[in-house]
């Protein structure tokens, strides 16, 4: 039932992936994810379910398209300094940057999809960080997340809105 | 106004109309099979969307949108006064309705009761 699917959904799970980190969950209406997407209000809800639903495909493809191929590249390095270094410039980075450090402080805690998905993006560092610094890895996953936190509050985003 | 509650006995989602709302929506309550249910969301910018064509209930515009409507070829079922406690509830395919779009006392708990039943393993 209802009208043929006619947009490209990996195109308005992008835009909603980098509305979402740049406002947050709660800061992004449908109002909002209609108007980036340009897609119809009937066909998110039809396509997705919902604002939750949408936010969970949107990490889902942050996950896949970001987080993973930079973890793969990091594990790469060998040497402790520059895994670090490519660490912190390039994880949770790209088109949504930050929209995993964004949903570990604001949804894991009340949705467990999210946290499944959190933790599975932090696993992918912690692994990604052994070739290089062994047991210390854990350690220093803290740091690079640590890190990327202090990147963003230093670098404000500009805002349209403001 | 109406109230949403789960069921999860039976594995109902329970929406009951208050009041003069069984009038303008001309039911006394839905229930939905929680397998159905895709998704649940605030929304009060869903309130200014095109209704399309009543099928049974009550249309003031601006004041009231109560009972069935067809819009754009989807079934709508809609109880909403004030569009900014409006919860837009996803349905399957193949029931009876494609979206409810309800207004309840807290949407915020509406909300997370609802997604909290249907949650992905």
């Amino acid at each position: 039932m209802g009208r043929p699917r006619t947009f490209d959904t990996d195109r308005a799970v992008e835009s909603a992936a980098a509305l979402f980190a740049t406002h947050g969950y709660e800061g992004t209406s449908v109002d909002d994810l209609v108007s980036a997407t340009g897609v119809h209000r009937g066909s998110l809800y039809k396509v997705f379910g919902s604002k939750r639903s949408l936010h969970l495909t949107a990490l889902r493809h942050h996950l896949d398209h970001e987080i993973h191929p930079s973890t793969a590249a990091i594990a790469t390095l060998t040497d402790p300094e520059q895994a670090l270094t490519a660490a912190i410039a390039s994880y949770d980075n790209g088109p949504a940057s930050g929209l995993l450090l964004l949903a570990a402080a604001e949804r894991a805690p009340h949705d467990a999809d999210v946290a499944a998905l959190v933790a599975e993006g932090i696993a992918a560092l912690e692994d990604a960080l052994r070739p290089s610094h062994g047991d210390a890895a854990p350690h220093l996953t803290s740091t690079v997340l640590g890190a990327r936190l202090r990147l963003r509050a230093a670098r404000p985003t500009v805002s349209k809105e403001h | 106004m109406a109230l949403i509650s789960v069921d999860r006995e039976r594995g109902l989602l329970t929406v009951e109309f208050r009041g003069l709302d069984k009038l303008w929506t001309l039911k006394s309550r839905l229930e939905i099979p929680l397998a159905h249910v895709r998704g649940a969301t605030h929304d009060p910018g869903m309130a200014r969307e095109p209704k399309g064509i009543r099928v049974a209930g009550t249309h003031f515009p601006g004041y009231i949108t109560a009972g069935r409507f067809r819009q754009g070829g989807e079934r709508l079922f809609w109880d909403v006064k004030n569009p900014d406690k409006a919860v837009v509830v996803a349905l399957a395919d193949g029931g009876t309705y494609d979206r409810l779009v309800i207004e309840v006392d807290d949407p915020r708990a509406t909300v997370a009761l609802i997604e909290r039943s249907i949650e992905r393993g």
